[in-house]
């Protein structure tokens, strides 16, 4: 097992904004500002925040969809920043990414045996028609499809189905990373456990490492190894799962904790409820990114220079204020 | 007393296939100052029932079979297209799920605001913008005053839902139906609304049909809650005994596959089978066909019987 199979040092992704008839640059969009985190071989390391703090960009970024302005991503101990168009299908056959709307991601005018066989041929060039269909069928037989779907069209299946097709295309080149964007977010309950667990199954099978992004917290506490609470383009705690869950730290992931709604409240839990929005990535606010909206607020929060402290091992918070109850 | 009451509710649609019976005999109430809960997967009818008593049904398929849906005596299925327009928006307000849509890209937001205010006559344009400010204000917008000349762009997606919110309550209605108001939403934006929501219920005594497949939602904003699956009722109730010791075996499902519920590394527990189209639900209970104790008499059709716990429940094997 490989300590880091993947690892991204200091990454920054800015946007930039041009304005005028001269596209003069006018400003960068800071979406990614920063991060650091590494991912052990079969692990699962889930990146949790609000919409627009840069979750999304980072998955994009590693699979260089996005250039990247900063910092490095080492896979396996190569470098594969910003690779170009042509180099690409040598990390797609590593790294691969499922999305979360699994209508918009499959082409409607193609049948499923084809959207599959294409990427089979990716991993397994040379292979005749018919061998390519024999694997696809196995594939399609793997992740809970029949062999007889070989011919169906998108909109012949359900939601369900069709993110298993998602998967089924991920898993096809044999990679040993998986991107999961959102990939459970779009379905519901009954169906999102059955997807969770070919997941977890996958996982097991193929010792397959995932980056889950997500925004629910009760199942990025099920599937995850370790967690990193992301905010305004940064980290802002980072820890296992254990750690995070039973000892948040920051003030952000406290307040994300109590806002999620939950069947069974065993005690009267305190409800923090977050004033405002996520600001802009264009202006972030002075100080801590996070003090205009922080119940713990203190005044040097506006001026202090951020610092990422480890506190327990391996549980790091960027708040320098909340060390928990000793 | 019920404020409003829907008996026994069908709404069919026509379609090349034959007839999808998408809502089939569903009955609950709705009472002054409480919220009920709507719950049910993607496809099991929920919002065509809120379409159906807001007279919104897409016409020409889908038509309301049968049933009544009571308000002050009153049965609104037998309301006239202009009567029920009328009504709609002023004593049945609607939140809708996306506030990217259902707001109109090309005019202010104290526009469209105005225009719910003027269409039902209540004041002039300068009263009415005043009261719209005040009502901006109300659910939390900070500096409502600029913000009443914006465009719907210029906001972040719970500002919408905030609009959305000022809208449907601009005119003080009796009934409010809130067709899942926090799925397009983060988490910490949820819980401002939903915390809004109950302020502004608390405040107005407004009834609320609260819609939504998030069971945690439920259990923490509704008294009361109604499961559907596949068009028809499968339970019903108070929400803490629900939610609390489930009865129908579809429930118990729902609550088993929550992930919360489980330890990491524990399998997920999941309803076998996917949620049959309108157009092939079994014949029998609906259900019959993912259910793990399904049996012979399942053929037949349950009925909604009350239960030792006062909670309704259509299944033959529970007592």
């Amino acid at each position: 097992m490989k300590e880091k199979l993947l690892e991204v040092k200091d990454l920054k992704v800015y946007y930039p904004k041009y304005k005028g008839i001269f596209k003069k640059l006018a400003y960068h969009i800071k979406a990614v500002n920063g991060v650091s985190f590494s991912i052990k071989e079969g692990s699962t390391l889930s990146l949790v925040g609000e919409s627009g703090c840069g979750k999304t960009t980072i998955g994009k970024a590693i699979i260089s969809l996005v250039p990247v302005t900063h910092g490095s991503i080492v896979y396996d101990g190569d470098d594969i920043t910003n690779i170009p168009e042509e180099g690409r299908k040598k990390i797609a056959q590593n790294i691969q990414i499922i999305f979360q709307d699994p209508y918009g991601s499959l082409n409607p005018k193609m049948k499923i045996g084809y959207i599959l066989d294409e990427a089979v041929r990716v991993k397994y060039p040379g292979l005749s028609r018919a061998r390519t269909a024999e694997k696809t069928v196995k594939l399609l037989e793997k992740i809970g499809l029949y062999s007889n779907d070989y011919d169906k069209y998108p909109h012949e299946f359900s939601g369900g189905q069709r993110q298993r097709i998602g998967i089924a295309r991920a898993i096809a080149v044999e990679p040993k990373c998986i991107i999961c964007d959102e990939s459970v977010s779009a379905l519901d309950v009954s169906i999102q456990a059955d997807i969770i667990n070919l997941l977890v199954d996958l996982q097991r099978e193929e010792k397959l490492t995932y980056l889950f992004i997500a925004h629910d917290l009760s199942v990025v506490k099920y599937i995850s190894t370790d967690v990193a609470v992301m905010y305004l383009g940064r980290i802002v705690e980072y820890g296992s799962s254990d750690q995070i869950f039973k000892t948040p730290l920051h003030p952000y992931t406290i307040s994300l904790m109590s806002a999620v709604p939950e069947v069974e409240s065993k005690k009267k839990k305190r409800r923090i409820i977050l004033a405002g929005d996520v600001p802009s990535p264009v202006k972030t606010p002075s100080g801590c990114p996070f003090h205009p909206r922080c119940y713990m607020k203190r005044e040097e929060c506006e001026r202090i220079e951020l610092k990422f402290e480890e506190i327990g091992k391996g549980h790091y918070t960027a708040c320098p204020f909340n060390r928990g109850v000793k | 007393m019920a404020l409003l009451e829907v008996k026994d509710l069908r709404t069919y649609f026509n379609l090349p296939e034959g007839t999808a019976k998408a809502v089939d005999g569903v009955s609950f109430s709705l009472e002054k100052g409480k919220t009920t809960a709507l719950v049910g997967e993607s496809g099991c009818g929920k919002t065509l029932v809120s379409y159906s008593i807001m007279g919104l049904v897409p016409e020409p398929n889908g038509f309301v079979a049968g049933g009544e849906i009571m308000f002050r005596e009153e049965d609104l299925l037998k309301f006239s297209f202009s009567r029920m327009r009328s009504l709609r928006g002023k004593t049945i307000s609607m939140i809708f799920q996306e506030p990217m849509t259902a707001l109109n890209p090309v005019f202010s937001i104290g526009n469209q605001l105005i225009e719910s205010l003027m269409t039902h006559g209540t004041g002039d344009r300068v009263g009415a913008k005043k009261r719209c400010i005040e009502m901006l204000k109300e659910v939390g917008i900070p500096g409502p005053d600029q913000r009443f000349d914006e465009y719907p762009h210029q906001l972040s997606g719970g500002m919408k839902q905030r609009v959305m919110i000022a809208m449907a309550l601009l005119t003080n209605p009796d009934i409010l139906i809130a067709d899942e108001p926090t799925t397009a939403l983060d988490v910490t934006i949820q819980a401002q609304i939903l915390d809004l929501l109950k302020k502004m219920q608390k405040k107005y005594k407004t009834a609320m049909l609260l819609i939504t497949h998030d069971l945690g939602i439920v259990s923490e904003n509704a008294d009361s809650l109604t499961i559907m699956y596949a068009g028809k009722v499968v339970e019903q109730g108070d929400v803490k005994t629900v939610l609390k010791k489930p009865s129908h075996p579809y429930t118990q499902g729902l609550l088993r596959s929550l992930p919360s519920m489980h330890s990491p590394g524990k399998k997920l527990y999941s309803i076998p089978g996917v949620v049959p189209q309108a157009i092939n639900f079994p014949e029998g209970c609906r259900f019959r066909t993912r259910c793990i104790e399904a049996k012979k008499e399942c053929e037949n059709e349950p009925s909604l019987k009350i239960l030792k716990n006062k909670v309704k429940c259509a299944c033959f094997f529970r007592k």
